[in-house]
């Protein structure tokens, strides 16, 4: 059986509307009082940052001033730093052309000798002579070894060239270690 | 009968208003609050992120000066002092370029290797040096010293040009006799500078007619740094010496090291300028 609505058509409209004012109303309170923590919080949040900005700003000055105490110590230490880190860095890289000079004498043939020798700290070029080509292959030899390697890499014979009493004249280059 | 009509509708009309203002009241406040959100409550937010952002700086930057000044109060002035004095003598804050000539001379005279010539490339020798100002009490922006452009080292010398890059020479190209023994000996003495100084170039020879004898040339790089411009900013962190650098300094203070010679004083006055001595 189909129901029959008893209520007036005015009375129904003005239920709907007094419940979409009501909850419209709670919303509005809701919406209000969030808005009114939300403020409360935001401004708290703010002028403890503040504080805080302003007891950092503090902090710093006075930091500073305390640095500016002792700013002979900073120029002292500055320039002392500057000085003693370049010239450790200059002598750290630096070749140490005594100790090139003492490594060949230890480590070449006794049956040769050399007619010209330039050095950089790029390469070495050597012109020389030897006894026979044994002493030339332990000239090479010795430039290849272990105390060898540490002056010198990339060994080059440019000239190998030998005369009638079969010794010979060479000419090699190689790259500073 | 004949009703009226019109004011029945006017009544509704006057009801319906009274209900909807009845919303206006709840709906103006969501408004309102809408407005208090974007124009109050947000912005308020983004300079709170913008404040904790300073504050994190500010904290960095106020930890950073404190832990500069812990450093700066435990350093003992009177050995820096002295650190220092070693340091003017590894690399000098002006060129002294007579200083290293006169070192050449003696070491060459105690080696016993005659020096065939001596070419210095000197440069301007009368140039300002600047001392350091006071250190600025506000942060400020940090600033790189002024390197001296005279004679710049910089790609000198190819596979060590990081190491020689900050900072300058002076050159003295020699062409020196002697036999290889006092070439080594005279090599040594002036490693054994307490200026840093580096040898390149070195190119050998045996003298013609004599015999045992070598005729060499080669260059000596005399390093010298001037001193800072600036400190640079107040925040920049200090830099202690490492142990290998308090060593070299050390080193340099022993009074076995060949520290640079005085350059003498000679007598002054001449009648004719052109009358050779």
């Amino acid at each position: 059986m189909a129901e029959i609505n008893l209520i007036p058509q005015e009375s129904k409209k003005s239920d709907d509307f007094e419940k979409l004012r009501g909850k419209i109303v709670i919303v509005s309170i809701i919406v209000l009082v969030l808005t009114a923590l939300a403020a409360i919080v935001t401004l708290a949040f703010f002028a403890y940052r503040v504080s805080q900005r302003e007891d950092l700003l503090s902090k710093v000055q006075e930091a500073s001033a305390t640095v500016n105490s002792y700013k002979e110590n900073e120029e002292l230490i500055v320039v002392t730093k500057d000085k003693s880190s370049i010239s450790s860095r200059i002598l750290g890289a630096r070749l140490d052309m005594v100790n090139v000079f003492t490594t060949l004498a230890q480590i070449i043939p006794k049956n040769v000798y050399f007619t010209d020798f330039k050095i950089t700290s790029a390469d070495i070029q050597i012109s020389g002579r030897a006894g026979s080509s044994a002493e030339i292959a332990g000239l090479m030899s010795a430039l290849l070894s272990t105390e060898g390697a540490r002056i010198a890499s990339n060994v080059s014979i440019n000239s190998l060239v030998s005369d009638e009493t079969g010794a010979y004249t060479f000419g090699l280059v190689a790259k500073v270690k | 009968m004949n009703l009226p009509t019109i004011p029945v509708f006017k009544i509704k009309e006057i009801s319906e208003a009274s209900r909807a203002f009845t919303l206006v009241v709840p709906v103006g406040s969501i408004i309102i609050s809408l407005l208090i959100v974007g124009f109050v409550i947000w912005p308020k937010i983004n300079e709170i992120l913008a404040l904790q952002k300073d504050n994190e700086q500010l904290a960095m930057q106020a930890d950073s000066l404190e832990k500069k000044a812990s450093i700066l109060a435990g350093l003992d002035k009177n050995k820096l002092e002295e650190q220092l004095i070693a340091a003017e003598q590894l690399l000098p804050s002006d060129k002294n370029v007579f200083s290293v000539l006169r070192q050449v001379e003696v070491s060459a005279s105690q080696s016993g290797i005659l020096l065939n010539k001596v070419e210095a490339v000197a440069g301007t020798i009368n140039e300002e040096v600047s001392t350091l100002p006071a250190v600025p009490i506000a942060p400020s922006v940090p600033t790189t010293p002024t390197t001296p452009t005279d004679n710049p080292v910089a790609g000198a010398i190819p596979n060590q040009g990081a190491a020689f890059e900050a900072t300058s020479k002076v050159q003295v190209r020699l062409s020196t006799t002697s036999d290889y023994t006092s070439l080594l000996k005279f090599l040594s003495n002036i490693y054994a500078f307490s200026r840093v100084v580096n040898i390149d170039g070195i190119s050998l020879s045996p003298a013609i007619g004599e015999s045992l004898q070598i005729r060499s040339s080669f260059s000596i790089d005399a390093y010298w740094k001037s001193l800072p411009l600036e400190l640079g900013s107040i925040e920049s962190p200090i830099s202690l010496l490492t142990d290998d650098e308090e060593q070299l300094l050390v080193k340099v203070l022993k009074p076995e090291a060949v520290q640079a010679p005085t350059v003498p004083t000679v007598p002054v006055g001449r009648n004719d300028l052109f009358t050779p001595f």
